[in-house]
């Protein structure tokens, strides 16, 4: 493995001072679970890495006026514990409890869950240069591509890795990210970038750019949640299809939803168009029937992956049939 | 003692199937042990005796060797999956920071081949990791890049590249012709044999394409060496299943010269076929450290041993089967052909294997490929044969309305086995938890059962010996210089000489892998314990006979009365001596340091003729495995929820430990039934999953519970009466498996691994069917 050097902050200030605006250059290490992994493959080649760990109140959750807050540097496993989470957000707590192994959710943070580069075979191989290295071509595309996207996969098929992205874009989770100019807040919806805006990168901070918070806010009293995933290989696997389904119920009848797959895109795939057709409906087998009948429009499978459109049926069936047992 | 050839007659066979045969057994070799034969130590469940090593990490493996003044060898690889190297410029690496060495492969071994991306093409040395891999970076390769084919597919098609040397052509059959493609030898040769055609005619005929994937060893320790010299000796770290092996390549290695090689594996994480010989990295670590002066440590990263540590060959069948009305198979009809990658070995296929099947025409293509090239890998040819062929049993049962296990019994002539469908039947539940109704029912998860048969042929060879060393003061020593991959060969090795002595296990010490001890067989074929337990236990017989010979002379008793049991110099008659003697007592009338005895393993005859056996109650040893799955019908996920493992095994020296080997046959079957195998990207030609992410191996979560079922049989083919069982377990449980989801979902998975693509895939179709 290449050597680098490392800083060691004490203060957030002084992570955002070292960070300065070349990601190739410096970059953040929170966990290091999946940036050593890159560098070992040869993919990233910081010269300096900068420890986040050593950083005051960014491992704490709290419960403020604006609902759960979550601090960047929490521990996958300990989120997993808590209990208003479990309570809360049950789609998020239900996702990290499938996300990786017990030895990774140990030492995996959320901030790094976040931001963590794709798996795909061709981009974690040093030999491709692909699109998202800055290269000119998609060897998935027309290449082995059985675990990739099957929605929006025109410039680049790689799915987004994160579990946690999906249920925190169902349940309206708000990022709060600084910088070097300071703290702004990004929606979880509007974090994630698709290739065809930016295929270099996978979210919307800029270079030098920090997440430190996420914050989630109350849900309804009225709403359920859930998150179902499916994958090959029970222990340590990566989701072939997980979809994160929120509803609001007004009496028996659905006055809103939200449903978003993971696995399926380059970003979670959030699909307004289902959502439609549950709100205003009772959550009956008939609803469950039609809705998941229609969860793969759209889609555009590649050689390999057309079995992932079934998967897209199979766990939204079972995550609404959850929903719809869990009222009962 | 006389040591000449003895006529004896031998008690074998099990349960109520026991017979008397007359065997000549080798020079000064001892009975079998035979029915009706009491052991005290032999036969019981012991611990292996690593085992706490083991687990606390106190055991040191060859990865574990790091030392002061070590240096790390690294090897640089081509990037390219079909090319010639014009030139390699070592200059700029050597000074690099650190460096102490580097070989330019073309020099080393003669070779200006690249055959596959990942083959291996230079080695540096140098103080630490990070400086050898920056070194790597450093060397100009001038490549040809050439045009490839990395799948048996592509390799086999009309106007495929050439993947291999000089004018090798890609596929290789008897009675291919000049320049005739893959496809039209297999149309010309379709009804090639009349007679199975003729016998055909009338029959139920049923076929199949059947296609099982590359599958890597995956031995948790890769390969590699740690390698140090003194003056023209070579100290040889290996992970190896060859000490003996490794030792003799160093030895004979044009490039080592080594005048002396002493190897020393005391504990290898692993070995499934891969693992002999010195290999590349052991004659470049060995080299390296010549060069440098220093030792140097060269152990393989995990991609490395993915993409050039070996493998199972890929297949793909071709099978026609023709049943008559009783039952009875009337032939078979078989093309295969498969990938050893840029190997030397075959494809080999076994699938005309077990039953009584009259006729036979099977036609092999080997295809070479731009991949890693295979080695032996446990039961090579079998677990992929044994797939479609116990496929396309079930399939035949199926088609004349048979019970499956039914129609194997009727067509099996193992006599072994044929006691073993009743147990495994029995232990399974087979009538009970069969699916009547394949993919019936509204529940999305569908239960089945399905079953398949294996077998293996070995009872050990020449080639082992074993010292047996009591000293003075009690101490017992056992050793043997061959290695233990983790069967538990030392555990069984001390047992046998334990027995002997009148002794536990854990009153005797075992020494095994250092090539300095006596010779011992390289672990493949499941020789390992035929080979060194007969040894082992001659050797303690003898060491036994010295000591009462000297037990006699002090007491004045008669030695041919005495035996050594429970600590204890004791009557073999049962009856009192005129005063106790312990075994430390005896001990200490050893006038020298102690007894000592090294035997080999006897055999039988001399010269060419020599053999190593005895003819004895069969010449293989059969089982069965018996398999429950449930199957996602949405998910296409397959959950293997219970094996059921019947296994012969010859005598059982240790149940504990051979029920240890079988359950690790079986979690490597199902990893190989659901889950590994080796992708290659068609546009570069590398291996995409060459990690244990994507290059998915069983973990806990989808080990079935695994119910073993030991059929110990007096085989007598050797003094221990054991047979091999390093391959036998892993043989059926991928076939058992197929065939379980078959009877779970009524579709049927003809390629391995069953995937949860290929179960839709296989619902969908069967859908479509309706
Ligand atoms: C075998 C395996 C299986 C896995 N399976 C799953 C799975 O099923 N589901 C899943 O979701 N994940 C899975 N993961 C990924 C795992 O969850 C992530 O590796 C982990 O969450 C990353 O956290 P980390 O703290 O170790 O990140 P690091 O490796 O430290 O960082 C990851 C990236 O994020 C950046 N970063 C870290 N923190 C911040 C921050 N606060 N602000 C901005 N950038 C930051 C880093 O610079 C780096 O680029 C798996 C990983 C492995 C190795």
């Amino acid at each position: 493995m290449r050597s680098f050097k490392m800083a060691q902050p004490r203060s957030l200030a002084g992570a955002l001072a070292v960070l300065g605006g070349d990601d190739d250059k410096v970059r953040a290490l929170a966990g290091g679970t999946d940036l050593l992994g890159l560098i070992k493959d040869r993919i990233a080649a910081p010269e300096m890495l900068v420890n986040l760990k050593g950083i005051d109140g960014l491992g704490e959750i709290t419960e403020t006026a604006r609902g759960l807050e979550i601090g960047a540097l929490v521990k996958l496993a300990d989120l997993a514990e808590d209990a208003r989470l479990r309570v809360g957000w049950p789609a998020i707590h239900q996702s990290l409890l499938e996300t990786a192994t017990p030895q990774l959710r140990n030492v995996g943070t959320l901030g790094g869950n976040l931001c963590q580069r794709p798996r795909c075979w061709y981009f974690r191989n040093e030999h491709y240069d692909c699109k998202k290295k800055g290269g000119t071509r998609c060897f998935a595309h027309d290449g082995e591509n059985e675990y990739h996207a099957v929605y929006g996969n025109g410039i680049c098929c790689i799915v987004h890795p994160s579990n946690l992205a999906g249920p925190m874009i169902a349940q309206e989770a708000i990022i709060e990210v600084a910088g070097p100019e300071g703290r702004r807040e990004v929606t979880a919806e509007a974090f994630f970038t698709s290739p065809d805006e930016d295929v270099l990168r996978e979210n919307q901070l800029a270079p030098g750019e920090l997440v430190v918070r996420v914050i989630l806010p109350p849900a309804s009293p009225k709403a359920r949640s859930v998150y179902v995933e499916t994958r090959e290989r029970q222990s340590f696997d990566w989701a072939l299809c997980g979809v994160s389904v929120v509803l609001t119920m007004a009496d028996q009848e659905i006055e809103a939803a939200r449903v978003v797959f993971n696995a399926v895109a380059p970003v979670p795939l959030r699909r307004h168009d289902l959502e439609g057709m549950l709100e205003g409906r009772r959550l009956n087998e008939a609803t469950v029937d039609k809705v998941c009948l229609a969860a793969p429009l759209g889609a555009n499978p590649l050689e390999q992956n057309a079995y992932k459109l079934t998967l897209m049926k199979a766990v939204l069936r079972r995550a609404l049939n959850r929903l719809k047992e869990s009222a009962r | 003692m006389s040591r000449d050839p003895q006529t004896i007659t031998i008690k074998v066979g099990f349960g109520d199937q026991v017979r008397e045969l007359v065997v000549t057994i080798g020079e000064g070799d001892i009975p079998p042990y035979q029915v009706g034969d009491r052991h005290d130590e032999v036969g019981q469940r012991r611990n292996r005796v690593d085992a706490v090593a083991k687990v606390t990490g106190r055991a040191r493996y060859t990865y574990d060797r790091k030392g002061a003044g070590m240096l790390y060898g690294k090897m640089l690889r081509s990037p390219h999956a079909n090319a010639n190297i014009r030139s390699v410029d070592l200059s700029k690496a050597l000074t690099m920071p650190g460096v102490k060495a580097a070989l330019d492969f073309v020099e080393v071994f003669k070779d200006r081949s690249a055959r596959y991306a990942g083959c291996s093409v230079a080695a540096v040395a140098a103080e630490t990791e990070a400086q050898a891999e920056a070194a790597l970076d450093a060397i100009v390769v001038d490549y040809q890049v050439l045009p490839f084919a990395v799948t048996t597919e592509a390799a086999m098609a009309e106007a495929a590249p050439q993947t291999g040397r000089g004018d090798d052509r890609n596929v290789s059959a008897r009675g291919l012709r000049d320049g005739e493609s893959a496809a039209d030898f297999l149309a010309r040769i379709a009804d090639q044999d009349q007679a199975v055609q003729e016998a055909m005619k009338g029959q139920t005929v049923v076929s199949g394409r059947f296609s099982t994937s590359v599958q890597t060893h995956s031995a948790l320790e890769t390969h590699g060496v740690v390698c140090d010299w003194d003056g023209d000796n070579l100290l040889c770290y290996c992970s190896t299943q060859g000490t003996f092996g490794v030792r003799r390549d160093a030895t004979a290695s044009p490039q080592l010269r080594a005048r002396n090689a002493r190897v020393v594996a005391e504990y290898v994480g692993g070995g499934f076929g891969a693992k002999f010989g010195l290999g590349r990295e052991g004659v470049a670590g060995a080299l390296l450290a010549k060069r440098a002066g220093r030792p140097v440590r060269l152990m393989l990263d995990r991609r490395e041993e993915h993409v050039d540590g070996g493998n199972r060959p890929d297949s793909f069948h071709d099978l026609s089967m023709a049943v008559g009305r009783d039952g009875k198979i009337v032939a078979l009809k078989a093309r295969n052909w498969g990938t050893p990658g840029n190997g030397s070995g075959g494809a080999g296929a076994r699938n005309q294997a077990y039953y009584a099947i009259p006729l036979v025409d099977k036609v092999e293509l080997n295809v070479r490929t731009n991949a890693g090239g295979a080695r032996a890998f446990r039961a090579p040819g079998y677990p992929q044969g044994i797939f479609a062929l116990e496929s396309l049993m079930d399939m035949a049962a199926d088609a004349i309305g048979l019970d499956p296990l039914e129609f194997r019994r009727r067509n099996d002539p193992h006599p072994i086995r044929i006691h073993e469908y009743d147990l495994g039947a029995e232990r399974a539940q087979w009538q009970k938890r069969r699916n009547r109704n394949p993919g019936a029912g509204s529940d999305p998860i569908k239960r089945g059962m399905g079953m398949a048969a294996t077998e293996w042929f070995n009872p050990g060879g020449g080639g082992a010996s074993c010292l047996v060393r009591i000293m003075r003061d009690g101490t017992v020593e056992v050793r043997n210089g061959a290695q233990d991959i983790g069967t538990g060969t030392r555990t069984v090795m001390g047992m046998v000489v334990a027995e002997e002595l009148g002794l536990r296990i854990d009153q005797v010490e075992t020494f095994i892998g250092d090539t300095r001890d006596p010779q011992g067989p390289g672990s493949g074929g499941s020789t390992t314990i035929g080979s060194l337990t007969p040894a082992a236990r001659l050797a303690g017989y003898r060491a036994a006979e010295q000591l009462l010979g000297l037990v006699a002379g002090q007491t004045g008793w008669k030695a041919e009365d005495l035996r050594l049991r429970g600590g204890m110099v004791v009557r073999k008659d049962g009856g009192r001596l005129p005063r106790e003697m312990s075994f430390a007592q005896a001990c200490a009338l050893i006038a020298d340091e102690a007894i000592e005895v090294t035997e080999k393993h006897p055999m039988v005859g001399s010269g060419r003729n020599a053999s190593a056996n005895y003819e004895g109650f069969a010449d293989t040893n059969s089982g069965l495995q018996f398999a429950e799955v449930e199957v996602d019908t949405e998910t296409g996920k397959v959950r293997v929820l219970r094996v059921v493992a019947v296994q012969d095994s010859g005598k059982y020296l240790n149940p504990k430990t051979a029920e240890s080997q079988i359950r690790g046959g079986v979690i490597q079957g199902v990893s190989y039934a659901l889950f590994e195998r080796r992708i290659m990207d068609r546009h570069q030609g590398h291996m995409l999953n060459a990690d244990l992410e994507n290059y998915r191996v069983v973990g806990a979560l989808e080990t079935p519970e695994i119910d073993v079922v030991l059929v110990d049989v007096a085989n007598g083919k050797n003094n221990t009466s054991v047979m091999g069982l390093g391959e036998p377990p892993t043989i059926a449980t991928a076939a058992a498996i197929a065939n379980a989801v078959a009877n779970a979902i009524g579709a049927r998975v003809t390629s391995l691994p069953i995937t949860p693509r290929k179960v839709l895939e296989a619902l969908a179709a069967k859908g479509r069917k309706r």
